[in-house]
């Protein structure tokens, strides 16, 4: 396992990082950073929330700019992305023929996890996600919300002091919906997890910080209240934050 | 991922019994052939287990649709490509490799350099036939990859061989006519198969590179490049090396003989007629006293030795690919060691040389005293009527004049040249 240099800061740092595809500027010196927690990411489509994600995973590679895992005061490398950052992918493919537990053990151990860790993790962390039940069931025979969560499983099972997840619950019926959150909801706390998602109604009970970027730059971070202060109190609160948070900024543009 | 996850979901594994079945199909009826020469054996099992390459790239296709479906190359591992591909490659080339090196060691084929070198060929085209189905799977749908990936490698086996360009097939790891006890497999044949086999393995990387990175236009481009730049360079890189053999990639082979030492004669065998060495010497020497007898002039040496000089008539060069299992065979290799022409290495022997040669040995063969099961004809010998006709009018005359004849042929076939 790769040793960080010892800090006492325990957030995730992204210091002005830039990407670009080809001549495409994504992120533009993009500086944020990220406590214990969960945060929300917002942010329209093209905004660069996946791209900050792939950067953040260890899959791409900055053009230029830092990123500093808990408790390291250097840069992280690729291969530390990698071992210290968790990621729930927004589309789940289980790999053919596997059941649930192998699935969630095969990517502990892609993870870095000893086979024999990988599995034993496998049976703690769906658990976690309330999947104990389907552990032997193959993972293709899912339904949409449990594929989720074996996602999410698969995100944890190498504990991971960072964690990312891609548009938990787009395409979910609303039980399914809720399912997701209440598992997420059981998830410890402690570590750093970043939620990018369009939905916003309800991040004053998921979250502890919202963090808005459009086109690859910070726009907002503060709380949820901070957030909802930006729009008049009533229903959709929150999707009219929003959008007034991205029109003024247009407006400024 | 435990073992027994990966052997209870892996292609390579159900695919065992068919990898054996082929072998063991093909095997059949070729026991003891290749005159226990273990080069030869081991050509010929080669060609046997090749035909499991197929299924070898069949079932890493399978493992590697498999991680394409899941996009396991493209997560953000911790484990390296080479170590998530290296058990699913491994499960998929494992049967055929064991089958292989059973096989092999069976046949003795493990015992020589030689052979060895025909063993380690062999079981590195199963080893990146296989990488290369890995490559196929991550690229394309399974309706695609496994019937390419199955099909590519037994094509490659099958069609060379029927093609009128015959250096083409030297270059498969397919040495089935490969060899005769006096030749090896020249190493040029063995480069150039190692050469193709460099090209496969490297378009095999580029393509499992280009696909363990984020897709962008650039990567398929340059993946497109690199394997089609590898595949060409295989194949002109290895046809470049043995496109001046023919039919045979062979050269002859440099080992020394041992010779056994009778009465009249001394017999030089390669080893694997070692075990007969001294029953060809016995008869030989009572076929010689008797050819003597006459007043035949005959060599003190008959050697499989391939560095002899032609047309000396002191030594006689046996054919090394021989069998000597019966009397019969016996007389008619020393027959012919005796009767050899020169100029018969050119492509065309004259006709008066047959001629000669044909009476001289059928003369030989009826006046050697020794005794051999079965009818005594010219067609038995593979010998003219008229050879035969002409030997029985000569052995009607008196001793010395047929020795004198008889001479008189082996000196013309000896000025041959």
């Amino acid at each position: 396992m790769i040793q960080p240099r010892s800090s006492t800061d325990r957030s995730l740092r992204l210091e002005g990082l830039d990407f670009a595809y080809s001549s495409t500027p994504v992120l533009r010196s993009l500086s944020c950073r990220f406590d214990g927690g969960r945060t929300v990411l917002l942010g329209p489509n093209g905004a660069g929330k996946s791209t900050l994600f792939s950067l953040l995973s260890g899959v791409l590679t900055a053009r230029s700019g830092a990123i500093l895992l808990p408790g390291a005061d250097n840069a992280a490398s690729r291969r530390e992305l990698r071992s210290r950052v968790g990621i729930m992918l927004q589309a789940i493919a289980p790999v053919p023929g596997l059941t649930v537990a192998e699935q969630v053990a095969y990517a502990g151990w892609l993870a870095g996890l000893s086979a024999k860790r990988a599995a034993r993790r496998a049976g703690e962390v769906l658990e976690q996600v309330d999947l104990a039940g389907k552990a032997d069931a193959k993972a293709g025979k899912l339904s949409g919300g449990q594929l989720r969560r074996v996602g999410l499983a698969q995100a944890i099972v190498a504990e991971p002091e960072v964690l990312l997840l891609d548009e938990p619950t787009a395409g979910l019926d609303p039980a399914q919906r809720l399912r997701f959150r209440s598992v997420l909801h059981s998830i410890p706390g402690d570590r750093v997890t970043v939620v990018s998602t369009h939905q916003v109604d309800d991040i004053t009970e998921l979250y502890d910080v919202v963090v808005v970027i459009e086109a690859g730059q910070m726009r907002f971070t503060g709380t949820p209240e901070e957030f909802l202060a930006l729009a008049d109190p009533g229903s959709s609160q929150a999707e009219r934050a929003y959008l007034s948070l991205l029109q003024t900024e247009e407006m400024a543009l | 991922m435990r073992w027994l996850t990966r052997v209870r979901v892996s292609a390579g594994v159900w695919l065992t019994p068919f990898v054996v079945l082929i072998v063991i199909a093909n095997l059949g009826g070729q026991e003891g052939s290749g005159e226990g020469y273990p080069l030869a054996v081991a050509t010929r099992d080669s060609f046997n287990i090749l035909m499991a390459t197929g299924l070898c790239a069949l079932a890493g296709a399978w493992e590697g649709s498999r991680l394409r479906r899941a996009d396991v190359l493209t997560w953000p591992n911790r484990r390296s490509v080479p170590r998530i591909l290296a058990a699913p490659w491994l499960i998929s080339v494992i049967s055929a490799t064991g089958v292989a090196v059973i096989v092999f060691a069976r046949h003795g084929a493990l015992a020589s350099g030689d052979s060895l070198v025909v063993v380690a060929t062999t079981v590195l085209s199963l080893w990146v036939w296989g990488l290369a189905g890995i490559a196929v799977g991550l690229w394309f749908p399974p309706a695609v990859a496994l019937p390419v990936s199955f099909a590519v490698p037994v094509l490659w086996l099958i069609l060379p061989p029927a093609s009128s360009v015959l250096w083409v097939r030297h270059l498969t790891g397919d040495w089935f006519d490969c060899c005769q006890v006096d030749q090896t497999l020249a190493p040029a044949a063995v480069t150039g198969t190692l050469t193709v086999l460099a090209g496969v393995l490297v378009a095999a990387v580029f393509a499992i590179w280009g696909r363990s990175r984020p897709v962008r236009r650039s990567v398929r481009l340059l993946t497109g490049l690199g394997v089609a730049a590898a595949l060409t360079a295989g194949v002109v890189l290895g046809s470049l090396q043995v496109d001046r053999f023919g039919a045979y990639p062979v050269v002859p082979r440099r080992v020394s003989v041992t010779c056994t030492t009778g009465k009249l004669v001394a017999v030089c065998v390669l080893p694997e007629h070692d075990g007969q060495a001294r029953h060809v010497v016995s008869l030989a020497d009572t076929a010689i006293s008797r050819w003597q007898g006459y007043g035949v002039r005959t060599p003190s040496t008959l050697t499989e030795a391939t560095d002899v000089r032609p047309g000396s008539r002191d030594l006689a060069a046996l054919v090394a690919s021989a069998t000597y299992d019966t009397d019969f065979d016996i007389l008619t290799q020393v027959s012919q060691a005796l009767t050899v022409a020169p100029c018969q290495a050119r492509d065309e022997s004259p006709a008066d040389i047959v001629q000669r040669q044909e009476r001289a040995q059928a003369w030989m063969v009826r006046t050697a005293g020794v005794h051999i099961d079965g009818r005594m004809d010219a067609a038995r010998f593979g010998l003219d009527p008229e050879a035969w006709n002409w030997a029985t009018s000569l052995m009607a005359k008196p001793k010395a004049q047929q020795g004198r004849a008889v001479n008189a042929d082996l000196d013309y076939l000896a000025a041959c040249r």
